[in-house]
Parts: structure tokens; sequence; C-alpha cells
């Protein structure tokens, strides 16, 4: 039953969750950890507000799951809705991101590393933590686009469909990002 | 797999975020949202923008109505400058609402299902081109005019029409300006007589007219007449001296003058000759009227058509 579960893809299971609200517990197991890690990321810090936020965020799913169609991918849409519930608890908190719970592992972080023109240390743990520092003082919507390229590992196209931005706009805002976190790493050395 | 066969593990109680969520959708009534409502939603977006481009391309008719009405060959004549002129003329309340509309056109677009992925640039040359392309067609139409004379004043977007404003200038006999209905004329127009658009009646002496001017008289029942006040004669009583006469008509659609005359005519507005001596025989009756030269070229420019 395990291989069938991993067999069945996102889209039957929306279509058997409009008949039986069971079925959308299976969605909720799927995305849960995922969304759980792409929420911390995006700055919410507490436990307590990471599951508020995952709850709202299965809730509009099922109340707009009739929204969904196959144009886009369901990943992509169920990952918008995290990104603008996200937002939505900032606001209504009236408050930024708290610090920024950046949990990589060293290798994801020197994949984003690679891609700046800066000197590195030798040690990656103190490259770790420098990199770590600078994407924290990064601005939230450049951090945002880093965090789903780089640590998601998402491609352009899904980036747009989740951020609803043209492709184009896309990749303008992660050279600038890197630019950005660049001179931000830099002044920190 | 078989129509009977579940197609993942039933959901097991216990699991916290699960019984959570499934929790929270029985205690607070969550339903989905029917297919109707996202189907109106969507509908709903793409007739606001039609909508929005039928209003942005009524205002694009308006503007190119006011455009080609606001006397520009008589520019010299009307104002001391092209700043005053443009002050004056410039249809101000038309283009903001084109501008406010291709705003609200990115807008709409970029809501719809697929809208966001279209550069910014793309949205703006696409709300650009719409409105134009839809404000050329109405003005061609006749619409511009409507807009611009009828619906315009009843919204209070505007407080007069680009005609009751160019009348207005044309009110100005110290400046040598007089516009309104042929009422009658002389053998010969020796003298003719015009009931000006504020409802006065003049007599003008028209012994000074070349033939064109002759013939614009003849043809057209409203006319502009530009030539010097002057004490009443004995003769005919006449208080205005006419120099030029030129049809008053409103443009309503494609320039009455063929394309490349009408770029030339609009050039030789930019640049206004400078007045010299000898220019041509000017008599010495008319020798307060200016700019004599231009005048005198844009009547030969001009062809006209009833």
């Amino acid at each position: 039953m395990q291989d069938q579960t991993n067999q069945v893809t996102d889209e039957q299971i929306v279509r058997e969750a409009l008949h039986k609200k069971e079925a959308f517990a299976e969605l909720v197991h799927r995305y849960q950890e995922k969304l759980g890690r792409y929420v911390r990321r995006l700055g919410v810090f507490r436990d307590e507000d990471v599951e508020d936020v995952l709850q709202n965020v299965f809730l509009k799913v099922y109340r707009n799951i009739q929204e969904f169609d196959q144009s886009l991918r369901f990943s992509s849409w169920i990952y918008r809705i995290a990104h603008n519930e996200t937002m939505s608890f900032f606001r209504a908190r009236q408050i930024r991101p708290e610090g920024y719970v950046i949990d990589e592992s060293e290798e994801k972080l020197e994949e984003l590393q690679s891609g700046l023109n800066v000197e590195h240390d030798v040690d990656r743990r103190l490259n770790a933590e420098r990199l770590r520092a600078a994407l924290s003082k990064l601005d939230q919507k450049y951090r945002d686009i880093l965090v789903l390229r780089y640590f998601e590992e998402r491609e352009y196209a899904e980036i747009s469909d989740i951020l609803k931005l043209p492709v184009g706009t896309v990749a303008t805002q992660i050279n600038r990002a890197k630019k950005r976190l660049q001179v931000i790493f830099s002044e920190s050395s | 797999m078989s129509n009977d066969t579940p197609l993942f593990s039933p959901h097991k109680p216990g699991d916290d975020l699960a019984d959570k969520v499934l929790s929270r959708i029985e205690e607070e009534h969550v339903v989905p949202r029917s297919r109707w409502y996202f189907w109106v939603k969507d509908r709903a977006l793409w007739v606001l923008l039609v909508g929005c481009l039928v209003i942005g391309a009524a205002s694009a008719a308006a503007m190119l109505f006011v455009f080609a009405n606001a006397g520009w060959e008589y520019r010299a004549l009307t104002h001391d400058g092209w700043a005053s002129f443009l002050l004056e003329t410039a249809p101000i309340v038309w283009i903001s609402i084109c501008i406010g509309v291709v705003v609200a056109v990115i807008e709409n677009i970029r809501h719809t299902k697929t809208g966001y992925r279209y550069s910014f640039s793309l949205l703006l040359g696409f709300g650009i081109l719409a409105t134009l392309v839809g404000g050329v067609f109405f003005y061609l139409s006749g619409f511009g005019k409507r807009v611009e004379e009828d619906i315009g004043p009843r919204l209070h977007l505007i407080r007069r029409p680009v005609t009751e404003r160019q009348q207005s200038m044309w009110m100005n006999p110290a400046k040598g300006l007089l516009a309104g209905e042929v009422v009658s004329v002389a053998d010969n127009a020796a003298t003719f007589r015009l009931r000006t658009f504020d409802g006065q009646e003049w007599t003008i002496d028209g012994q000074y007219l070349n033939d064109r001017s002759r013939d614009v008289l003849a043809r057209f029942p409203l006319v502009r007449v530009i030539g010097i006040p002057m004490n009443p004669t004995e003769q005919t009583g006449a208080t205005f001296r006419s120099c030029f006469v030129f049809p008053w008509q409103t443009i309503e659609g494609l320039p009455m003058q063929r394309p490349p005359q009408a770029v030339r005519i609009f050039f030789a507005r930019v640049a206004v000759p400078l007045e010299t001596n000898g220019e041509g025989a000017r008599t010495t009756a008319c020798e307060g009227v200016r700019p004599y030269a231009f005048l005198k070229h844009l009547q030969s420019e001009l062809r006209y058509e009833e």
C-alpha cells in the first residue's frame, strides 16, 4: 500500500478529496513536512506559529480545491498558498520575520556560496556561519526568492508560478539577491 | 488499480496536523467553494478588462477629437506661444483617464489565472495599443465627438467641449478674429453679414478678400474671419474688415487634406514664417494682420471638402 501511495499523484488525491474529506489527510501527510520547512525558512520561528500557519494553509487549500487546475503543478499551487499565508501571518502580527532559521546543511549553503563572487574561507563551517548571518540581513523579498531557488530547489518556472511573477522578473530578482548577498557577505569579513 | 481499491492508506487518527485540519474542517463547516464561484470570478475579471478597454477607447477617441479640432493651424493667431496653446487645448482629462485605464488593464490581466507570466513591458504595450486602436476605431465612427461634446459635460468630466472653447477663442474682434454663420453676401462679396457664435450680427467689409476667401464664403455656411476691426463706414456700415476667410469645420474623421499635405501644414505651423515685406502683394488695408505670410501659405495649402 505504501508503494501504491507513492505512485498516486497529487492531482489524483485532489480529485478523491472532493468526494471524501478523509482523502485530504493524505495531502496533509505529503506536504506538512516540506511546507513546515519552507514556512520556517521564510522566517516563522516558533513551532506553534508554524503549526498555525500550516493549518491555515491546508484549510485554504481545502476551501479552494476546485480552483486548482492542471495548468499548474499542484506543488507550485500549494507553495503559493503557503507563501501567501506566511506573509499574511507577518502582516496580522505586524512583525517582521523572527531572525531567520537557516538550518541548511553546509552542502546547500556551499551551493549558494558558489554562485557568489566572494572570497571563500578555508574553514567550511566559518563560511556557512558567515553566509547564514548574511542571509538573515537580506531584504525579505530577496531572501524568499533565494530560499525557493537554492533551498527548495525550484526551477525558475516554478518560482514564477509560486510568486506570480514573470520568469524574466524571477531571473532579475535572483541576480539582484545574489549581488546584494555578495555585498553583505563581503562586508561581514 | 481497480475502482474499488483505495488510492492510498486510510488516515490513521493520531497524526496531529491532519487530525487538527480535519477537525477544523468539521467544526468550522469548511466546504470547498464551487467550480461556479471560480468560473464567475474568472469571467468577471475578463468583463472588467473589456469594460476598462471600452472606457479607455472612448477616452482615446475624445482625445483624438480634441487634438484634431484644437485649431493647430491658427495657433499663431489665437495664442502668443505654444505653452499657452497647449495649456488651453490639451485634453488633460481624457489623457488622465487613458493612463488610469492602462494601469487598470495591467492589474486586471495580472490577476487572471496566467496573466502574471507576462512581463510589465508587454502588458504596458498591450494596454496602450488596445486603447489607441479602440480609440481610433471609435473616433472614425464619430463617437469621439459624442464623448467630448455630450458625455463629458454630462458626467462633469469637462466643463466646455473643445468646439465651445474654439468658438470663444474666435470671439475676439480686438485680436482680429471672428467666426460664425454667414447670413448674407453682397454682390462680389463687397460686404457680407456674419452672425457670430455669441449671437451678434456683424457687417463685414469683404472688398480686400482674394478669390480663395470669396470661394469659401460662397460654399461654407460657417466661417472664420481674420481681419481688422474698423470704424463703421458711411457707405456700408461695416465695422470689421476681412482679410482672410477660412471655413469653420469640425473634424470628425481623417484629416480632409491629403496626408502629405496635412503633414506639410503641420510642420509649417510649428515654424511660422517670419513676417517680411514684399511677401506677396499685401494691401495696406490688411497691414495689421499677422502672420500674413503664413495665412497666405495656409490658404493655398488647404483643400476643403463640404
